[in-house]
């Protein structure tokens, strides 16, 4: 077996059905302090049974859990089936959504590498090649070449076409897609515009919507679930109902407010989609929207309705057909409810999915206006629209920058204004802004827990941010001292859940997550008990 | 010579006619879903940072503040300095840059020798005691740009040689074509090095050959080293809208039209008429949560096929 560091693309191709490559965490980015010595043991293997059943030829590492081929005529037929799919995604009428992107990234690229510094999982890993951003689009390139263009298979060794295509080739490159978390920070730096995500994202289009292969947290569980139930978490409208009861119970049990959370007022000002999944992991994420919408007198409603009242949309990371099917039903019950304008809660690729990427499919009585929270935040923070006591918020905080509402839509400074504002202590990682890292979770990583997905999750793609939020606190790393990484994003929150609990960040160095309107609810002045609390969950 | 000749205005054609159908490709894709990266610099007040119009309430109320002149400024620091690979490749700067930078010259010297050439029918010679200041400035600038640019070119392309053959992150991603393509850029410059400094050292030569060239004359004997360099420049030509190298138009595109495209589909704006031919399109895909065969609009619009939604 080669080192991470060895591997070839064309060794995709290679027909043992044992990992190409083992991962040595010995290899991994060096943490610091309090984890100089930190051990990351052993990467988790899957069982002995699994292994038999499922691909894991790529790293060892299930994302997908592709079932292997009981016979080599499945094997060929999927590989047919991958080369029809893979002809699509260059069809206008197919792929109409993204050819003209691809298109440039696939034909223009000179294989510079200048690309591959800005890449956490890259980085993160010591190197490994096989997480060089450029390594699966090379791959997908090579297939092409050979595969679908004239002539392909002339002198394939001299023209770099030297990749075979066989089952295993696809079967690794399906899992390679899902070492990236589609953060694009690679695209930003390439000279010549070529987008390393967008290829990756094409790659897990090509096998969602030709070979139905997809992963089951984004698809079965993810946007089949939330068009059958309404919400990807499973939640039924009236289970919605039960929540935002409690929700409200709670407000007037811990801060004697009696505030009425509005659903379904038809003619409000602002509909407000939320990610499902807060309700049930920070149910106190809405309890501080509620309180602070309620003080400064926003005119607000929740939708009851199936996939309202869940700003999820999935298909934004795998699947342009399930990306349109939910953008229009929310956008039709936006219709519905006479709301003047859409509001995105604090969740990133909720932002990206339903304000820049359906803007062109939202046409006619769909298009609807929509906006995201931070510019309001700000508004009522930064002009007085509620008493706030920055005081109480007087402990350390940093800002982890969502990708898809920071580098894929320029939010970047209202929500810094806002921590200006209310939080003495606020200081920024580094790098911040548009040239942030991703939380390692982005993409859908933050919800895929089978396997051993979050072990590697844990291990390479959260571990540059967590090194930055490490860096972000050093003047005051020890337990004695509370701090708080703002995430005002729902799935980043979930990496930040995972993360700081593998690290055991909680015990060593008291550090808490959470989103942007917590804090502003925290530092309201007239509430008599603070609104955060110093738990880990 | 005549045999040479037919060849390069062969591969002028073939060159101006693939370049042009690439184009022509790119330029006429359907509209397709945004895709933007930040920093977006027409953002008048915002590019420093990378902000967007998302960070205004009522965003869509207002017309967004974008400037022409920042993005041309962001373009012309790409373009003439690099600044992606300053900033991010340094170690392949240095050899990339006077690569680039050598090439702009050599086409600027092309440019020099058509007017240089079309010059003396307008009655301005072209030479050192010029009377016309017009022509020594033609004269002096196609000097500086033809040895400047072949040397700048020359040293680009011997280190990037260098770094794809030696470099770690380069290597194992560089195909033998890559490297012969390299080494033909090489040998053409070499070659035109060789034939300027031992033919025509101040390209009066070469501006009698492009002069021949636009008046579909025969060209004058120029000597062997010139035929080589004309049919290696010819052979360029002939396979360079094949390759990769066509990132120099295909730029426009990532830029403008995907990384920097940010155009909001307004009510009644024109994206919703464009956008009525895509979303009509037939798709094909088989997976079985597609219904295939349906328009998008269908698809879009309608409930997961019932063995999906069990």
């Amino acid at each position: 077996m080669k080192t991470a560091q060895e591997t070839k693309v064309r060794d995709l191709a290679s027909t043992t059905s044992e990992p190409l490559v083992e991962l040595d965490p010995k290899d991994f980015l060096k943490l610091p302090h309090p984890y100089e010595d930190w051990d990351d043991g052993e990467m988790q293997k899957l069982s002995e049974d699994r292994r038999k059943r499922i691909e894991h030829s790529l790293d060892g590492v299930v994302a997908i859990g592709i079932p292997k081929p009981a016979t080599e005529e499945e094997k060929e037929k999927a590989v047919a089936r991958f080369l029809e799919g893979l002809g699509k995604l260059f069809t206008k009428e197919n792929n109409w959504t993204f050819l003209q992107p691809l298109l440039l990234s696939m034909e223009n690229c000179v294989k510079c590498q200048t690309c591959n510094e800005a890449c956490h999982i890259y980085e993160a890993s010591g190197r490994a090649e096989i997480y060089r951003p450029t390594f699966r689009s090379e791959a997908l390139r090579k297939i092409v070449n050979k595969y679908l263009k004239p002539g392909g298979k002339i002198l394939p060794k001299f023209r770099g076409n030297d990749l075979d295509l066989n089952w295993e080739t696809i079967a690794r490159l399906a899992e390679s897609a899902y070492r990236c978390n589609l953060c694009r920070r690679c695209a930003q730096t390439c000279p010549i515009g070529v987008d390393n995500g967008l290829i990756a994202r094409e790659i897990r289009k090509l096998f969602s919507q030709e070979l139905g292969i997809q992963v089951e947290e984004l698809h079965g569980s993810g946007t089949v679930k939330q068009l059958k139930t309404g919400s990807s978490t499973g939640m039924s409208p009236t289970a919605l109902m039960d929540i935002i009861e409690f929700a409200e119970d709670d407000l007037a049990d811990k801060f004697d407010r009696k505030i009425k959370i509005p659903v379904d007022v038809e003619g409000a000002e602002y509909l407000v989609m939320h990610n499902a999944g807060e309700f049930l992991s920070w149910p106190e994420n809405l309890q501080a929207f509620a309180l602070v919408f309620d003080a400064a007198g926003v005119s607000w409603t929740i939708s009851s309705e199936m996939v309202g009242y869940d700003s999820v949309n999935y298909g934004l990371f795998y699947d342009d057909v399930q990306l349109a099917r939910i953008a229009v039903k929310q956008a039709q019950i936006a219709k519905r409810l006479k709301v003047k304008k859409v509001l995105q809660g604090e969740c990133g690729h909720a932002h990206k999915a339903f304000m820049p990427i359906s803007d062109r499919i939202l046409v006619g009585e769909l298009n609807v206006p929509r906006e995201s929270c931070f510019p309001l935040l700000e508004d009522i923070v930064c002009n007085g629209r509620i008493k706030l006591d920055p005081s109480r918020n007087d402990f350390p905080v940093t800002l982890h920058d969502p990708c898809n509402v920071v580098r894929n839509m320029g939010i970047v400074e209202p929500q810094r204004r806002v921590l200006r504002k209310i939080c003495p202590q606020f200081r920024e990682m580094e790098p911040h802004g548009v040239n942030n890292y991703c939380c390692g979770g982005g993409s859908g990583f933050a919800i895929m827990q089978g396997g051993n997905f979050p072990d590697w999750r844990n291990k390479i793609s959260g571990r540059i941010k967590f090194k930055q939020i490490l860096d972000a606190f050093q003047d005051k790393i020890g337990p004695e001292t509370n701090k708080y990484v703002c995430a005002p994003c729902s799935n980043c929150k979930g990496q930040m859940r995972d993360l700081l609990t593998y690290y055991d960040a909680w015990e060593k160095c008291r550090i808490l997550y959470g989103g942007l309107v917590e804090l502003i609810a925290n530092a309201m002045a007239d509430l008599k008990e603070p609104f955060i609390e110093w738990e880990f969950h | 010579m005549v045999m040479v000749q037919i060849l390069v205005y062969l591969a002028v054609i073939v060159f101006v006619v693939a370049i042009g159908a690439k184009i022509w490709r790119y330029a006429t894709t359907p509209p397709h879903l945004r895709w933007e990266l930040a920093p977006v610099p027409h953002e008048a007040d915002k590019r420093e940072y990378g902000g967007s119009y998302f960070e205004e309430l009522e965003w869509w109320k207002s017309k967004p503040k974008k400037s022409l002149v920042t993005e041309l400024m962001a373009m012309a620091e790409e373009i003439l300095l690099l600044k992606g690979v300053y900033h991010h490749n340094r170690g392949l700067w240095y050899a990339s840059y006077p690569f680039h930078l050598g090439l702009y010259l050599l086409v600027g010297l092309i440019g020099l020798l058509i007017v240089g050439a079309l010059a003396p029918l307008a009655g301005v010679p072209v030479e050192a005691a010029s009377p016309a200041w017009i022509g020594r400035a033609i004269f002096f600038a196609t000097i500086l740009a033809g040895y400047a640019g072949l040397t700048l070119a020359l040293i680009g392309c011997v280190g990037l040689l260098v770094k794809r053959t030696q470099d770690p992150a380069l290597r194992p991603m560089t195909s033998t074509a890559d490297l012969a393509n390299l080494v033909y850029i090489l040998v053409l410059l070499a070659t035109a090095l060789l034939a300027w400094l031992l033919t025509d050292q101040t390209f009066a030569t070469s501006r009698e050959i492009v002069s021949s060239f636009l008046r579909f004359q025969n060209l004058p004997d120029a000597g062997p080293i010139v035929v080589l360099e004309l049919t290696l420049f010819a052979g360029f030509l002939l396979y360079m809208p094949f390759t990769r190298m066509t990132h120099f138009f295909a730029k426009y595109f990532t830029y403008h039209k995907v990384r920097w495209e940010d155009d909001p589909n307004l009510p009644g704006g024109p994206y919703e008429e464009k956008m009525k031919t895509a979303l009509n399109y037939n798709v094909t895909w088989k997976g079985p949560h597609v219904q295939t065969g349906k328009t998008w609009v269908e698809l879009a619009t309608s409930d997961l096929p019932s063995e999906e939604s069990k």
